[in-house]
């Protein structure tokens, strides 16, 4: 069985009068890239925050490393939580030798050069944290967050304030390290984001979770073909005539269809090449999470 | 404690507010010193000594610590500018979130509290040996030295209080206000408060630490046949009773910082 690395049991956090999150709970286990997905306000932070010791939750509990809520657990999890957290008139070696002692290091020069160099701030080791563009700050804390190598990485909106480059960078960075089978947790409002580097997602709505599982699972619920011949309106009444395939829209120039798990798209083709249809392109279609994410949150 | 203390080093080793607090701190005691030393002796009030008397030893311990003891609410400062900091830079939460537990937060700023009085204590400790050597006949060093003791204790009190401010306010500003404030607020209150009551008031307790020198006989004269009795409180119960307020200031500030959310 695979190590559990995060269990999370019921929690529930109230602020003031509204509920942040409710009966939230699951397994987070070792080597998933682990995905929380959901709009702005949904409880991905505050989840966050109550599992980095920052936040008190109203009831529930959790459990890291199967070592319960212990304050020492922190020190093998790198995070980034909301915004990069400085001393602002530190440089960012100066800064991450603070991070470096609180985690219980020793001979950690030649490591912050490491991160440093890796987040491409190499550079500017020797300016202030306060002069910093958000960019850069926001790379600080990445290279903050895997200074000591850490079993679990948390990174809630890691990409929040980079420019496209730096996020290509970052995913990269993110994909390299959950390679080497450390484990990863993602929060992002940003699907494009957890499509791309998420093994397993969870989907948040007003602090409720509404799905969980494999990214794959998550996603596929229905198979989707898009159709493609020299007259479309003539594909489309052909589609309809066959009972195992339904019309879902026309995309552009070609036709969107759904068709059962148990259906083969070779019979489809046959079928409409029957009706004397040929078809110059048929291709899965996957529907991106960002369909899938408005249509669970909307149900 | 090794640990925390050489955390809290490397984030207060290139803050440049403290060094430049230190400075007007190292400036400003001999000279208060030297200009109250003056003016106190040149008053021709029957129960005062001369200048050379507060600078010379026994008395330019007590004078000294007593001279320094106003400067505490500048220090103060830098407890309460070193504790907002990391409330307005959010790196107490980042610090939490690296592994330190908030215990761990609050025991190492109380490490700090420690260290900053040490440096002024031992600070002070030094100027008034130097004004002794320099001005003193008859040289007895330890008559009255306890008072570099008590004068250790009552920055830890100030700090603490300053530090409670700092936990409970978070903004800079905010906090260096009320904590100034707190001691004109206090004597206000303190005038409409019987002594008797008064005088077990926090601040008030922590400033007769440090009494103004000749304060009692000073008292003595001036309520002699008037029957009235000024209640004046022994300096063992001082003492005892500003450390169990430094403790309340402490305990306070742990419990409201663990009960936030940050």
């Amino acid at each position: 069985m695979e190590e559990i690395i995060l269990e999370i049991n019921n929690l529930r956090k109230v602020y003031k009068d509204v509920v942040a999150l409710d009966s939230l709970s699951f397994q987070v286990k070792k080597g998933q890239v682990f995905g929380l997905l959901g709009p702005n306000g949904s409880g991905k932070t505050t989840t966050l925050g109550i599992l980095l010791g920052v936040l008190r939750q109203e009831s529930g509990n959790f459990s890291w490393f199967n070592n319960g809520a212990k304050d020492e657990n922190r020190k093998n999890i790198g995070a980034l939580l909301e915004t990069p957290n400085f001393y602002p008139y530190l440089n960012p070696f100066d800064n991450l030798v603070v991070v470096a002692k609180i985690k219980g290091m020793t001979d950690y020069d030649d490591r912050i050069d490491e991160v440093l160099k890796r987040v491409n701030l190499f550079e500017r080791k020797k300016s202030k944290f306060k002069t910093f563009s958000l960019g850069m700050k926001q790379r600080l804390a990445i290279a903050s967050a895997m200074l000591n190598d850490p079993e679990v990485l948390v990174l809630d909106e890691p990409t929040n304030g980079l420019d496209p480059e730096g996020i290509a960078e970052i995913r990269d960075l993110i994909k390299e390290i959950a390679s080497t089978g450390k484990t990863i947790i993602i929060a992002s409002h940003i699907l494009d984001e957890i499509e791309k580097v998420c093994t397993h997602v969870a989907i948040l709505r007003k602090g409720k979770l509404l799905q969980i599982g494999e990214l794959s699972e998550v996603m596929t619920q229905e198979r989707l073909l898009m159709l493609k011949s020299a007259n479309l309106s003539e594909l489309k009444n052909a589609v309809e005539r066959i009972s195992a395939v339904k019309f879902i829209s026309i995309k552009e120039d070609e036709l969107l269809v759904a068709i059962s798990d148990d259906y083969d798209p070779a019979n489809l083709n046959k079928e409409l090449a029957g009706l004397g249809i040929y078809l110059s392109s048929i291709r899965e279609h996957r529907k991106n999470l960002e369909s899938m994410f408005l249509e669970i949150i909307k149900a | 404690m090794k640990y925390l203390l050489s955390i809290e080093f490397a984030k207060l080793r290139k803050l440049t507010s403290i060094k430049v607090i230190f400075l007007i701190y190292m400036v400003m005691v001999p000279l208060l010193i030297y200009s109250l030393g003056y003016i106190l002796g040149h008053t021709n009030l029957p129960f005062l000594p001369t200048s050379k008397d507060f600078w010379s030893f026994p008395l330019v311990w007590k004078f000294t610590t007593y001279c320094a003891s106003y400067f505490n609410v500048l220090m103060g400062v830098i407890i309460v500018i070193i504790t907002c900091n990391e409330f307005t830079n959010r790196t107490l939460k980042q610090n939490i979130i690296d592994g330190l537990s908030k215990k761990e937060t609050i025991l190492s700023k109380y490490m700090i509290i420690v260290l900053v009085s040490l440096v002024v204590t031992i600070f002070t400790a030094i100027i008034a040996f130097i004004y002794g050597m320099i001005n003193s006949v008859e040289i007895d060093l330890y008559k009255n030295a306890h008072f570099i003791f008590i004068y250790f204790i009552q920055t830890l009190c100030y700090f603490s209080f300053a530090f409670f401010f700092a936990v409970l306010v978070k903004k800079s500003a905010m906090s260096i206000l009320f904590f100034i404030l707190s001691f004109l607020f206090e004597t206000i209150i303190g005038a409409f408060l019987p002594k008797i009551i008064y005088q077990f008031f926090p601040l008030n307790v922590f400033s007769k630490l440090t009494p103004i020198p000749f304060m009692e006989e000073f008292i003595k004269q001036a309520t002699k046949g008037t029957g009235e009795v000024i209640p004046i409180m022994e300096l063992p119960s001082i003492i005892i009773l500003s450390i169990i307020y430094m403790i309340i200031f402490i305990v306070i500030a742990f419990q409201v910082l663990k009960k936030r959310d940050l």
